[in-house]
């Protein structure tokens, strides 16, 4: 590592010529002047003579080229690898990437995450690495070590000791600069963009300089404190990971407030999707793709003018981007068994089940409480692990546990009945619910000792900080609770606040849910009276699924409930005849349907065209052709019942396979009727004889 | 039962249930800004359409009241978007006008000005508004030259921003026109309410806000006394434009029986006489003839031989094209539109808004019905069996022959006999396609037959022996469709007819829709081969029929035994 094999001592002892120069000219020094040789004085234009004043270059006999100044050398070292990485300037993860790149080897850095141990052949996740020394935690865990045996614990995890090779000699032993290390990180806290190596050094009473450098170079040797150089000024810089100091002075969040929204957003997404779909697949099965049990897009395209429309705003929070509104809805309508499939003519199709039907009769508020009911009643109060998990919809969580013994001690139920209780006296911010329940409610911290604590992967633990990962984890969990047992479900309203950021709260629904109450409201009752019109339309005056789908089935879909919904045509009629439906069924189905008569040429026509309906076969049939009804009957007296008359001069042949067909010809042939193209009629042929690659063409006659 | 009425959806569609409460009021709200487009028997549906809220803002309603309506009578909360559009809509109209230009000597332009210059550069650099242009005289203001009035008002409508014309109409030759207090035959004759509402609207005081526009009455209810009350109020020459040379002198005798022109200014402009008077009552097919199917259009000259102070488009659905096309150079001059519909089978509506004015009054024909001034009318398709012995050639037949064989089932004519029967004493009209099938109607029940060939003298004498009750029922072929004024006419019998066309229908149920005495009760019947292409496209006139609001039942003859099929009927 570049900053630590520097003699920090001399760095600090040679910094204060650097500080003798302007920012220009510090610019010139870092980009023009090299470790060793020689320089061209023009290089440095007007800033030269300040250049030679402070000491840092020597000019040769001639005057017209400088080099380094040996003493400075260290220090131009320093300067230059802190150049070229100005974490303070933007400390983002690309930006700690790269000072690690530029500062860190895979052995240097192993160490750190093994404390010493053996690695996983040499290899090092670099952006596990980053994640963890850029969290509060790895500062917190050397503040946090407040006696000596803690501190050498904290040395011992990072294999401090085993690291005397980048120890310089006169270097203090390492148990002598972590306290002289602690108080320099503990000055830095207070200064997320790091502090001048020349001011931070100066400040420290009760050290002096070159012991504070030796404990700076260790701090960089460990992460803890990072070196950088601000563009503004191309002042070195000593600090803590901006965003780790910022976290490890501010102050615990307070709970999030009630905010103001300008757009709202409630519905059981979910729960009306899966009615829109049901009511298409009761109406008539709908295919499905077998390669992915997808709908068919033309069917899609159908159907989705009929789902309920979405604010831009919320629809990335109440849809899934992995499948359509349909695909999703069919799924969850087999995983309740309202939906099955099977097969039909062939292929795959969606049905609705009798429990599908029933469901679909049933008022809003009733389908929904179908749907939350047994979600409230069950009985987990974890969720499962991994590819054992039952994520069926009855499962009260939507997801798996992230780890092994993640969730053993815990009642994760009650932590997230716990946390939204903040949600269910009005709108609160989003992200800022997110983030104090992680930090300041996170049931993952409290957990018992021994419990696993990170996510692990063929390679050991993911690299995080535990800390980092509980965060996250239960940042998940609330995040998904929310999403697809709350909004997708009508359990949480979704709003826009006025800066175009989201917030929500807990609905009747969700307290129903996750307990706070018994009883819950949703959607108008509407009576879903239905009008029959002397012009056909089916007119809708209130949501009404179960009979959609009823009227569906003889009517052509003509718009979306309440409104215009279908229309009732000869075409639709006829297909519903097709399919076994009865002019009684029909009508019975209007009258049950309308609170008003049903009009007279309605029934009328539909009677009609009911009984318009035959049914007819269409099958493939073996005729005698006689020229005329002499021999037709000639025919007929010789074959008996074998022949069915059809007309006077064709008869049908009963008998079905070539060779059966063969007797009768031959019982003809002794009538002296005979047939042409009958099956043991001779015939002669010549084929075009297969080419052999050598040999005599052979020639084959199919001869009597 | 919900108090609400309307249904409102996404598509601006709106669903009226009759039968509640509040539906009169929630009506009378909706006919403003709204379109009828049928109104079958218990839900009604309207239209909201840019077209219809610019006929409401050019009436005087605002946005606000259009959405506070909607709100006040919907059963649901309105979909999210439908104010926003209807606010887009009522913004566009009223930010161009077209005004007098007061600067100009010669009087031959005007001025378009606009709200703001921003709107003013959008349309300056609309390909086909821009050329009409004649220069920028303010940020906000261009000239425009005066022939270019009507199609300048075109281009604006096709890029959403219909314009407010203001700029005033000329006065045209003086011509005082009273209306009678009593008819010529000794009747008393006063405009009804609503045709003084009509008027009133359409004239404005006689300022520039009125005088161009659309009256939407239905059959029957009186436009042609709309038309005159309006003559009378502008006291002007007028040109009346109608359908049909029986349609002419139908107005003819009407402005005779009703009003104090002299008969001396009076002309006819038709195919057998060319008199420009003072009043000229023309027909369109005149004015579009020409000789050959690129010739000029000779008659339209017609529209520049007076200095008419009032055009009168009479069935101004019927408009066709290259009346338009005067039309738009005609924009100086008041323009008064009569029709039962707003709609065009052509879709022509912007351009009836653009140059001949919007929508100036409105009744609904449920209304007028309620309050006596036009017949109820029940609508019967009665279906026959076609003979065992025509069901051969009927199934071997081409599909044109087919209707031909199913319209001329010779079992009608018992059916027809029946209903006359039925309806003695009533004056009845038979009407049909096929003049063979009306001449064997005609012989075996000894009626008269009026045809296309039948000179239109004896036409006039069997029409007034009609009205006088001297004939109890006529023959009538496709001629009498269209504008026969036949105001005693109770009961219409269709025995064959053309392939569902829209208009026919509600011409043909106009010419019975008239007050009768008594049960003011009209009667339409159709008679219809059963299981055959002529009950196919029956059923469109069904739908029709039952989307105009008339009640439609079906009685079937199966067996022949019509008197007793025809028992069912009321």
């Amino acid at each position: 590592m570049k900053l630590i094999l520097a003699d920090w001592s001399a760095v600090v002892r040679e910094l204060p010529r650097w500080q003798s120069l302007t920012q220009p000219a510090r610019h010139l020094m870092l980009t023009e002047l090299k470790t060793t040789g020689f320089v061209q004085t023009v290089k440095f234009g007007d800033h030269l003579a300040a250049i030679i004043r402070s000491g840092m270059v020597e000019a040769d006999a001639t005057r017209n080229r400088v080099s380094l100044a040996n003493p400075c050398r260290d220090l131009l070292i320093i300067l230059r690898a802190m150049h070229r990485h100005p974490v303070f300037d933007d400390p983002d993860e690309p930006a700690l990437l790269r000072y690690l790149e530029g500062n860190f080897t895979n052995r240097e850095i192993e160490p750190l995450l093994t404390g010493g141990g053996p690695g996983w052949h040499g290899y090092i996740d670099r952006h596990a690495f980053a994640r963890r020394i850029a969290f509060a935690g790895w500062p917190a865990d050397l503040l946090d070590a407040d006696s000596e045996a803690a501190r050498t614990a904290w040395a011992k995890a990072r294999g401090l000791p085993t690291m005397r090779q980048l120890q310089l000699d006169d270097a203090p032993p390492i148990r002598d600069l972590l306290p002289v290390l602690q108080r320099v990180m503990r000055r830095l806290m207070a200064f997320p963009h790091g502090i001048p190596v020349t001011t931070l050094v100066a400040d420290v009473a009760d050290d002096d300089a070159t012991t504070q450098a030796h404990a700076i170079r260790l701090g960089l040797q460990t992460a803890v404190v990072f070196g950088g150089m601000r563009q503004a000024d191309l002042e070195p810089r000593i600090g803590l990971w901006p965003a780790a100091a910022q976290e490890l002075t501010r102050p615990p969040l307070a709970p999030p407030p009630i905010v103001a929204v300008v757009q709202q957003f409630s519905l059981a997404v979910q729960m009306e999707d899966m009615t829109t779909v049901l009511t298409a697949i009761a109406a008539a099965p709908v295919r499905m793709r077998a390669n992915d049990g997808s709908i068919f897009a033309k069917t899609q395209s159908d159907i989705a003018p009929r789902l309920v429309a979405l604010p831009a705003w919320a629809i990335d929070h109440l849809t899934s981007p992995f499948s359509s509104r349909p695909d999703a809805a069919a799924r969850t309508l087999r995983e309740y068994e309202f939906a099955d499939v099977r097969r039909l003519h062939g292929n795959w199709h969606y049905y609705a089940t009798a429990a599908g039907l029933r469901w679909l009769a049933l008022s809003a508020h009733d389908r929904l409480a179908a749907v939350l009911t047994p979600l409230r009643k069950s009985k987990e109060n974890n969720p499962d692990r991994g590819y054992e998990s039952k994520r069926h919809p009855h499962h009260f969580f939507p997801f798996e546990a992230p780890f092994f013994n993640a969730t053993s001690g815990m009642n994760l139920r009650a932590s997230l009945t716990k946390a939204f209780t903040r949600a269910t006296d009005g709108f609160v911010d989003l992200a800022g619910f997110l983030e104090h329940a992680t930090r300041e409610e996170n049931p993952f911290s409290a957990r018992p000792a021994g419990a696993a604590h990170s996510r692990r992967s063929p390679f050991g633990d993911d690299g995080r900080d535990p800390r980092d990962t509980h965060r996250a984890v239960w940042h998940e969990m609330l995040g998904q609770f929310l999403v697809f047992r709350l909004l997708h479900l009508g359990g949480a309203i979704l709003g826009l606040q006025p800066d175009g950021t989201l917030a929500f709260r807990i609905a009747d629904a969700g307290g129903y849910l996750l307990g706070y109450g018994d009883e819950f409201g949703y959607g108008t009752e509407q009576t879903g009276d239905v009008v029959i019109q002397p012009n056909f339309d089916v007119v809708f005056m209130g949501a009404n699924p179960g009979t959609e789908a009823v009227i569906a089935r003889f009517a052509e879909r003509a718009g979306a409930a309440p409104g215009l919904a279908f229309r009732i045509t000869r075409k639709s009629v006829l297909a519903a005849a097709e399919a076994g439906t009865t002019t009684a069924a029909v009508i019975d189905a209007l009258t049950r349907a309308s609170t008003r008569p049903i009009p007279q040429n309605v029934q009328r026509e539909i009677s009609g065209w009911m009984a318009l309906v035959r049914r007819a076969t269409l099958r493939t049939m073996q005729v005698i052709d006689c020229p005329d009804e002499e021999t037709a009957v000639r025919v007929t007296a010789l074959l008996g019942s074998k022949v069915r008359r059809v007309t006077p001069t064709l008869l049908e042949v009963t008998a079905s396979t070539a060779v059966q067909q063969a007797a009768l010809t031959k019982v003809l042939r002794t009538g002296g009727v005979f047939i042409a193209g009958s099956p043991d009629q001779v015939e002669t042929k010549v084929t075009r004889p297969r080419r052999r690659r050598s040999g005599p063409i052979e020639v084959d006659w199919n001869d009597e | 039962m919900h108090s609400n009425p309307l249904i409102v959806q996404g598509d601006l569609t709106v669903l009226v249930d009759v039968d509640t409460p509040r539906y009169p009021a929630a009506r009378d709200a909706l006919a403003r800004f709204a379109e009828l487009i049928k109104s079958p028997e218990h839900i009604h549906t309207y239209k909201i359409s840019p077209l219809s809220i610019w006929n409401a803002c050019a009436a005087g309603t605002t946005d606000g009241e259009i959405v506070t309506a909607l709100t006040e009578y919907a059963r649901f909360p309105l979909p999210a978007h439908v104010a926003a559009q209807i606010r887009d809509f009522a913004g566009r109209y009223g930010r161009v006008r077209i005004e007098r230009d007061t600067g100009d000597p010669t009087d031959s332009h005007l001025l378009l000005m606009t709200d703001d210059a921003v709107l003013a550069e959008e349309l300056l650099h609309q390909r086909a508004l821009g050329a009409l242009l004649v220069d920028r005289v303010s940020p906000t203001a261009f000239r425009i030259g005066n022939v270019d009035r009507g199609r300048i008002k075109q281009a604006l409508i096709k890029v959403g921003f219909p314009a407010e014309d203001v700029a005033g109409y000329t006065a045209g030759s003086v011509l005082a026109i009273a209306l009678r207090d009593a008819t010529v035959s000794g009747q008393p004759f006063a405009l009804r309410d609503y045709q003084n509402d009509a008027v009133a609207a359409f004239h404005a005081g006689g300022t520039d806000r009125g005088g161009s526009g659309v009256v939407v009455l239905p059959c029957g209810a009186g436009k042609t006394v709309v038309a005159m009350g309006v003559m009378a109020a502008v006291g002007a020459s007028t040109l009346i434009l109608t359908t049909s040379v029986t349609a002419v002198r139908q107005w003819i005798a009407e402005l005779r029986d009703k009003t104090s022109i002299p008969a001396d200014l009076i002309g006819e402009y038709t195919g057998e006489s060319k008199d420009v008077r003072a009043v000229t009552v023309a027909t369109y097919q005149v004015l579009t003839h020409r000789s050959h199917a690129t010739g000029e259009f000779t008659h339209l000259a017609l529209f520049d031989q007076r200095n008419w102070g009032l055009i009168v488009y009479d069935e101004v659905h019927l408009l066709p094209a290259p009346v338009f096309q005067i039309t738009a150079t005609l924009q100086a001059r008041r323009r008064l539109g009569l029709t039962a519909t707003l709609v065009r089978e052509d879709h022509r509506e912007d351009d009836v808004f653009a140059l001949i004015g919007p929508k100036k009054a409105d009744v609904p024909w449920k209304v007028l019905e309620r309050q006596g001034w036009i017949a109820t009318a029940t609508c019967t398709e009665v279906r026959v069996p076609l003979p065992d012995e025509l069901r051969m050639p009927y199934a071997v037949a081409e599909q044109r022959e087919k209707f031909r064989v199913a319209s001329e089932n010779p079992l009608k004519l018992d059916v027809v006999r029946a209903l006359l029967r039925k309806h003695a004493g009533e004056p009845a009209l038979v009407i049909g396609l096929y003049v063979d099938q009306l001449e064997t109607l005609a012989r075996e029940m000894n009626l008269p037959l009026i045809t296309g060939t039948t000179p239109q003298k004896k036409r006039d004498v069997l029409f007034a022996a009609f009205r006088n009750g001297k004939l109890p029922a006529l023959i009538v072929s496709k001629v009498a469709n269209f504008a026969i004024d036949l105001p005693d006419a109770s009961v219409a019998i269709q025995v064959s007819g053309s392939f569902g066309s829209r208009q026919e229908e509600a011409q043909r149920l106009g010419r019975i829709l008239r007050p009768k005495q008594g049960a003011n009760q009209a009667h339409f019947y159709t008679i219809v081969t059963a299981d055959t292409t002529e009950q196919d496209f029956a059923l469109k006139r069904q739908l029709f029929l039952c989307e105009q609001g008339y009640e439609y039942q079906i009685v079937d003859v199966p067996d022949g035994n019509v008197a007793h099929s025809l028992q069912t009927l009321p």
